[in-house]
C-alpha cells in the first residue's frame, strides 16, 4: 500500500500493526496534518478492496505540485479519462479532447515552455487570463500564493526563488505526465466550458483512486502555439487548460497545503428551504 | 459510495419523487463541493437554494414566460446551433429521451409538453442557483463552476438525491432576480434540479452514450 497522505482508513492502520517507528510517525503527521479532526471522524473507512469513498474523495482532493519521478502506467491514465468522460457536458455534446504527454515528448515541451516563460513573452492563452482580481477574490489568490511561499520558504524579495517557482509551474511542477485538454473551436461558449470543468474535475477525482494527484494549471497553455508544435494540435483547437499528474510526493512541502475555502453559510441564499 | 461508481453511475434525472430534500442535506452537499478547485482559489461561486412555495411560484412564472413566448435571454448565453458530431450527440441524447418517453417526432403536443416539463425543471421539489460576481465571469471562471457543478451532482448521490444541470432555468433571469433577489450586479449563470428520483419514470432509463476514448484522446511519449 503506497504512502498516502490522503486519510488512511482507520482499519488499515490497526492492520498495518507497529511497522517502523518512522512509518508510524509518519502516519502520525498525516493525521495531525490533516486540520479537520471532525473531516476525520466524519470519513468513512476506505474499504479494504481498495475502493474509495466518494465524500472522502472530494475532501481530500488537492493540488499537487510535487511528484515522485514515476511515471503513471498508460493503462491507469486510460482508465481515469474513461471513468471521467461519464461527466455531464450541454446536450451531451462530450466537448473534450485530450492530449496526454509523458516521457521524451513530455520534457521537450517542459524545456520549451520554460525557455518561453524565461524570455518574458507576452501569454496569450487560447482562454485568457482573468483580468487582476479585486476584493474578496484578491485575498483568496494573495492567501493561496503567501500559504504556498510560506511552505516552500519563498520570500517575497527573492527573486530567484520566485523566478524558479514559476518556472516549475510551467513545467507542470516537474510531473512524470500532463493532460492538455482541447476543444474544438465551434464549442467554445459559456456552457461548453462549463462542461469541460466537469470533466476537469472529475479526472482530478478519479486520479485519487490510484492514489494519484493533479494541479489543473493555466500557465503551461499560456503559449498555446508551444504546445501546437509539439502536439500536433491545430489551429481549429482551443487549447483550454493543462493537468499535470502523477504520484504525489508527500515530502515536497508545498503539498501539506490545506487551502481554505469560504464557509457555506456565508454563500449561500436559502427560499423556501 | 464509492467514487468511480458514482462518476460512472451519475445521469440526469428527468423525474423526482415529490418528497423535498432536507435542509442539512442539501448544506451538507454544497459544503463538500466547495472543496471544488477554482481558478486561484477565487470561489465565485454563490448559491441559491430553493424550495416550498417559493420554488413553485418561481416555476409558474418561468412557465409563463415561455408560454408567452418571451425568447430566452440567459446571462451566460445559448449555445448556437450545433453542427457535425455535437449535433449528432445533440440529436441522439434527444433521439433516447423521446423514444423512453414515447414522444413521436410530429408530435408536436408531447415535444412542447416535454419543452414545459423542462422549462418547469421536470418538478423538482428543490433546485440550486448559481450564479457570480459579473466580473467573475471569465472563461477560467466558468470552467472552475464547471468543476463546483459536477462536485455538486456526485456528492447529491451520496444522499440518494438526483441531478440535472440546466441552462433553462435561468433562461430569464430578471424572474429569477424577483423571487430570489439575486443582485443585477450578479450573473445568473447556471441551475440544477435535486431530488429523489423517480425511478419509474420513463426518462430515467436513459443510458446516455460517450464517446469511446480513443476518438478523443492522443499519446504523445506515453
Amino acid at each position: 500500500m503506497p504512502d498516502n497522505h490522503y486519510p488512511p482508513s482507520r482499519s488499515l492502520i490497526l492492520r498495518q500493526g507497529a511497522g517502523s517507528f518512522r512509518c508510524c510517525f509518519f502516519r502520525l503527521l498525516c493525521y495531525l496534518d490533516f486540520v479537520n479532526i471532525v473531516n476525520l471522524i466524519e470519513t468513512s473507512l476506505r474499504e479494504e478492496d481498495g475502493q474509495l469513498e466518494l465524500l472522502e474523495a472530494m475532501k481530500s482532493r488537492k493540488s499537487i505540485r510535487g511528484y515522485k519521478p514515476v511515471p503513471v502506467p498508460k493503462e491507469t491514465i486510460a482508465e481515469i479519462l474513461e471513468i471521467a468522460t461519464r461527466a455531464p457536458s450541454a446536450y451531451n455534446t462530450q466537448p473534450w479532447e485530450f492530449h496526454v504527454l509523458a516521457g521524451k515528448v513530455l520534457d521537450e515541451l517542459k524545456k520549451a515552455l520554460a525557455e518561453k516563460f524565461e524570455t518574458g513573452a507576452d501569454p496569450h492563452p487560447d482562454f485568457a487570463i482573468p483580468t487582476p482580481l479585486v476584493g474578496i477574490y484578491r485575498t483568496r489568490q494573495v492567501e493561496l500564493g503567501k500559504s504556498l511561499f510560506q511552505l516552500m520558504d519563498i520570500g517575497r524579495e527573492d527573486k530567484e526563488k520566485r523566478n524558479e517557482w514559476t518556472l516549475k509551474m510551467a513545467r507542470f511542477w516537474d510531473a512524470p505526465d500532463a493532460i492538455i485538454i482541447a476543444t474544438d473551436k465551434e464549442v467554445s461558449g459559456p456552457l461548453l466550458i462549463f462542461s469541460l470543468g466537469t470533466v476537469t474535475q472529475s479526472i482530478a477525482l478519479a486520479a485519487l483512486r490510484f492514489g494519484l494527484g493533479t494541479c489543473i494549471e493555466h500557465p503551461p497553455v499560456y503559449y498555446p502555439e508551444v504546445i501546437r508544435q509539439i502536439t500536433g494540435i491545430p489551429e481549429s483547437k482551443k487549447i483550454v487548460i493543462g493537468m499535470a499528474i502523477g504520484y504525489p510526493d508527500w515530502d515536497f512541502p508545498a503539498n501539506r497545503l490545506q487551502s481554505t475555502r469560504e464557509l457555506v453559510a456565508n454563500t449561500v441564499a436559502w427560499h423556501g428551504v | 459510495m464509492d467514487l468511480l461508481e458514482a462518476i460512472r453511475s451519475r445521469k440526469s434525472i428527468r423525474g423526482y419523487k415529490p418528497i423535498p430534500v432536507p435542509k442539512e442535506t442539501l448544506a451538507q452537499i454544497l459544503e463538500v463541493a466547495t472543496r471544488a478547485p477554482s481558478a486561484l482559489n477565487v470561489q465565485p461561486w454563490k448559491f441559491t437554494v430553493l424550495g416550498g412555495e417559493v420554488l413553485d411560484k418561481l416555476r409558474k412564472a418561468i412557465e409563463e414566460q415561455f408560454l408567452a413566448g418571451v425568447e430566452p435571454h440567459p446571462d451566460f448565453e445559448r449555445e448556437p446551433a450545433l453542427t457535425g458530431i455535437y449535433r449528432s450527440r445533440q440529436v441522439e441524447i434527444g433521439k433516447s429521451l423521446f423514444q423512453l418517453m414515447e414522444i413521436a417526432r410530429e408530435d408536436k403536443e408531447k415535444r412542447n409538453q416535454w419543452m414545459l416539463k423542462m422549462v418547469r425543471f421536470f418538478d423538482a421539489l428543490n433546485a440550486i442557483i448559481i450564479s457570480v460576481d459579473e466580473e467573475m465571469s471569465g472563461p477560467l471562471f466558468v470552467l472552475s463552476l464547471g468543476t463546483l457543478i459536477q462536485t455538486i451532482a456526485l456528492a447529491a448521490l451520496d444522499f440518494g438525491l438526483g441531478t440535472i444541470i440546466e441552462h433553462a432555468i435561468v433562461y430569464y433571469p430578471e424572474v429569477i432576480r424577483q423571487f430570489t433577489g439575486i443582485p443585477e450586479s450578479q450573473k445568473v449563470a447556471i441551475g440544477m434540479a435535486i431530488g429523489y428520483p423517480d425511478w419509474d419514470f420513463p426518462a430515467n432509463k436513459v443510458q446516455s452514450t460517450r464517446e469511446p476514448l480513443a476518438n478523443m484522446t492522443s499519446w504523445h511519449g506515453v
